[in-house]
């Protein structure tokens, strides 16, 4: 081989390494964007989770602040059946247990502009005005409402309406539960942002890729039980649905924290005095 | 012509190509993209933290509010609601400094006189702190102020200047701020707040809070959480392979060369640095240092405030408020210290458990004796009132005997008696001290 081939053979090379060099900058250079331009590493996660082919549509990042909240079951939702009026209601399991004389009709693209008025008489549920619509538990057999706190709602079965429907799609019976006594325990604490909640959910492998985040709530909901009270907190609830099922689990994300919640039963009587137990190291 | 260049066309074409690489290759080194992935994975692991950290300044926060009416009645603000220091300390950062000037020194009357100032508030600190950890608005603009505080005064009616004030010395600084906006201040006042009555009265020469009538107080209950000795044990001795570990009768000692993890059964934590970290010479950094290093083990310190410092063993104090009151046991739950001794050997002393999350308590509430009440009753069993320092209404921690997660928190009287502080019940028979 001749020099002039040798310097031909080298600057081909030469003119292919710095192509590859050229597209690695480039390449570098948009990870580099893609780490500073976004306001936040939590867009970056969001970018992740849709890789992962997991639609969360929009999320928001406002923080807000809530309470560590305590309430009991509210037995004396049997005292104030009285007041009801065209229906047969019984006291079941600290529920109230009612069928409808007539089947009551109601807008079934809002139901709650049907409903709500509806709530605000005392013969057809006792206390309504402490209740709101609920679209995410509702669906084509039953309407739901949830007893509102603190500014916000509980979601709990032992605070909520649900109304059953027929098969014309109107409404047969309800049952309704309450609770009562609804005390702050603790000052406000800011609480976690939605998208947070849901980046934290993603990063403890609870959403499975190929899935969809059907809907999210902030409401307090029981982190433990205790001596007949449940301590209640500001929670984001997460419902998800894989695309090939059609079932939707739901999740919560302890908003103070942004730990994943599982309520506890804990024991304890508080019956100690300061007079006694003082010990020393 | 052409003729003449066709021959160099080739070498200076592979000079060219070979430069142009070798800058590439340089480029490609010095550009900070190349660590993309890396930065983007130190934004993931820091997201959990964002949560549970805590601002220097809130740590170093006023523990107690009061009000000083237009007609000179004074009242301890409390919120079961909010956080009545921390929407306050967010207002005073709003503040534009423009100067602070020692008004006066070595004048009681006059510091009784700034402190009881008609319509204002007074925001109270466990103990005195360098005036650069109030709050943000110190930290730059008046840096170079050097002093220490442990009162701030907010005169409700001028919106250009506030107090600061030291016990040490009866220092009493003016600050000139730009117009503040009182408006903001009225409202957090507006906010569901409970008062109240006391007076500023002076114990031994030392001004502290005087409770005229019996007060009723709620009482609190705690589900505690419990750190795992592991995580500690990962966080200190991670890295390091001569570890050796002791076991004792009720402790484990974990160490290595220059660090040594002590673990009690009460679940006291002991942790001990031996390398030679530079001694911290000023006060603002030893308290920087302590809470760096409080962050750096992981200590958690949610509803923990700076409490007290010993210049004598160079130790800081956190301590865990409830509602604005402190609390107090004679173990090691609830408060926290750090020393830095000579040769900078570092020591922190803490508890695995910590309060999580309040409960409903049986009780509702407890009404206590006024302060003039406690005080005869401490005269009468004979204790020498020279000695007592202070007299503060705090919680004491009641364990609850079926269940180690749970506590009650019980109001009481607690008077610093010779430097420690000890429940007012328990005074005459010697216990009920905090003995750590």
């Amino acid at each position: 081989m001749n020099f002039k081939r040798i310097q031909e053979v080298f600057l081909l090379a030469f003119i292919i390494l710095d192509v590859f060099l050229v597209l690695m900058i480039v390449q570098n250079r948009n990870m580099q964007t893609e780490n500073t331009n976004q306001s936040s590493a939590n867009a970056t996660i969001v970018k992740e989770m849709r890789r992962d082919e997991i639609s969360v549509g929009k999320l928001s990042n406002k923080r807000s602040s809530g309470y560590y909240i305590s309430a009991t079951n509210d037995g004396n939702l049997a005292n104030e059946m009285g007041n009801l009026r065209n229906q047969d209601a019984r006291f079941e399991n600290g529920a109230v247990v009612s069928t409808l004389r007539t089947p009551v009709q109601f807008d079934d693209r809002n139901p709650q502009n049907t409903i709500d008025p509806l709530m605000k008489k005392k013969s057809f549920v006792i206390n309504g005005d402490d209740y709101e619509y609920d679209p995410n538990q509702s669906n084509s057999s039953k309407i739901v409402y949830i007893q509102k706190a603190m500014t916000s709602t509980l979601m709990d079965n032992n605070a909520k309406i649900t109304f059953n429907l027929d098969e014309d799609g109107d409404i047969k019976s309800y049952t309704q539960t309450a609770l009562t006594n609804i005390k702050i325990l603790h000052e406000s604490a800011e609480t976690i942002s939605q998208e947070r909640a849901l980046i934290w959910l993603y990063q403890y492998n609870e959403i499975p890729n190929n899935s969809k985040v059907l809907w999210t709530r902030r409401a307090y909901t029981k982190l433990l039980n205790i001596k007949n009270n449940g301590v209640y907190i500001p929670t984001w609830v997460i419902a998800i649905q894989t695309r090939n099922s059609k079932d939707v689990s739901i999740r919560r994300i302890n908003a103070f924290t942004g730990s994943v919640l599982k309520t506890e039963n804990v024991q304890g009587n508080f019956k100690n005095k300061i007079t006694s137990g003082m010990e020393d190291n | 012509m052409k003729e003449k260049l066709k021959p160099y066309i080739l070498p200076v074409s592979l000079c060219i190509a070979v430069l142009v690489s070798l800058v590439l290759i340089v480029a490609l080194l010095v550009n900070p993209a190349r660590f993309g992935s890396r930065m983007h994975q130190d934004k993931s692991a820091t997201l959990k933290s964002e949560v549970s950290s805590k601002n220097r300044y809130d740590i170093y926060s006023p523990t107690e509010v009061i009000r000083t009416a237009k007609d000179g009645k004074q009242g301890l603000l409390t919120s079961e609601t909010t956080s009545l220091t921390g929407e306050l300390v967010k207002n005073i950062e709003t503040y534009h400094v423009e100067s602070v000037k020692e008004i006066s020194k070595d004048n009681q009357k006059h510091f009784i006189n700034t402190l009881n100032s008609n319509n204002s508030l007074m925001l109270n600190y466990g103990s005195e702190i360098p005036v650069k950890l109030l709050s943000k608005i110190f930290d730059s603009k008046v840096g170079s102020n050097n002093f220490n505080v442990n009162r701030m005064i907010l005169p409700l009616g001028d919106n250009t200047h506030f107090y600061l004030l030291g016990d040490n010395g009866y220092h009493v600084y003016e600050v000139t701020t730009k117009k503040r906006n009182l408006n903001q201040l009225q409202n957090i006042l507006n906010k569901k707040i409970q008062s109240v009555n006391v007076q500023m009265r002076t114990l031994n020469d030392r001004p502290f809070l005087f409770y005229p009538n019996r007060v009723k107080m709620r009482n609190y209950g705690y589900l505690l959480a419990e750190q795992s000795q592991t995580a500690y044990i990962n966080r200190v001795l991670g890295n390091t392979t001569d570890t050796s570990v002791k076991h004792r009768k009720k402790s484990t000692t974990y160490s290595s060369r220059d660090q040594s993890l002590n673990f009690d059964d009460d679940d006291n934590v002991l942790y001990q640095d031996y390398k030679q970290n530079k001694r911290e010479r000023s006060y603002a950094n030893v308290l920087n240092s302590a809470y760096g290093y409080a962050n750096k083990l992981g200590i958690p310190l949610d509803n923990a405030r700076f409490d007290s410092y010993n210049p004598v063993k160079n130790t800081v104090t956190y301590r865990t408020f409830v509602e604005g009151y402190p609390v107090f046991n004679q173990k090691r739950l609830g408060t926290c210290s750090f020393t830095m001794g000579n040769g900078g050997a570092t020591r922190y002393e803490f508890s695995l458990l910590s309060f999580q999350i309040p409960i409903p308590t049986n009780a509702e509430s407890t009404t206590l004796p006024s302060t003039g009440t406690v005080l005869n009753q401490l005269s009468a069993e004979g204790i020498d009132m020279k000695k007592v320092r202070s007299i503060t209404l705090g919680y004491q921690v009641v364990p609850e005997k079926n269940n180690k997660q749970l506590i009650t928190l019980q109001p009481s009287w607690f008077v610093n008696y010779d430097g420690s502080w000890i429940n007012y019940q328990l005074i005459g028979n010697g216990t009920g001290k905090e003995s750590f």
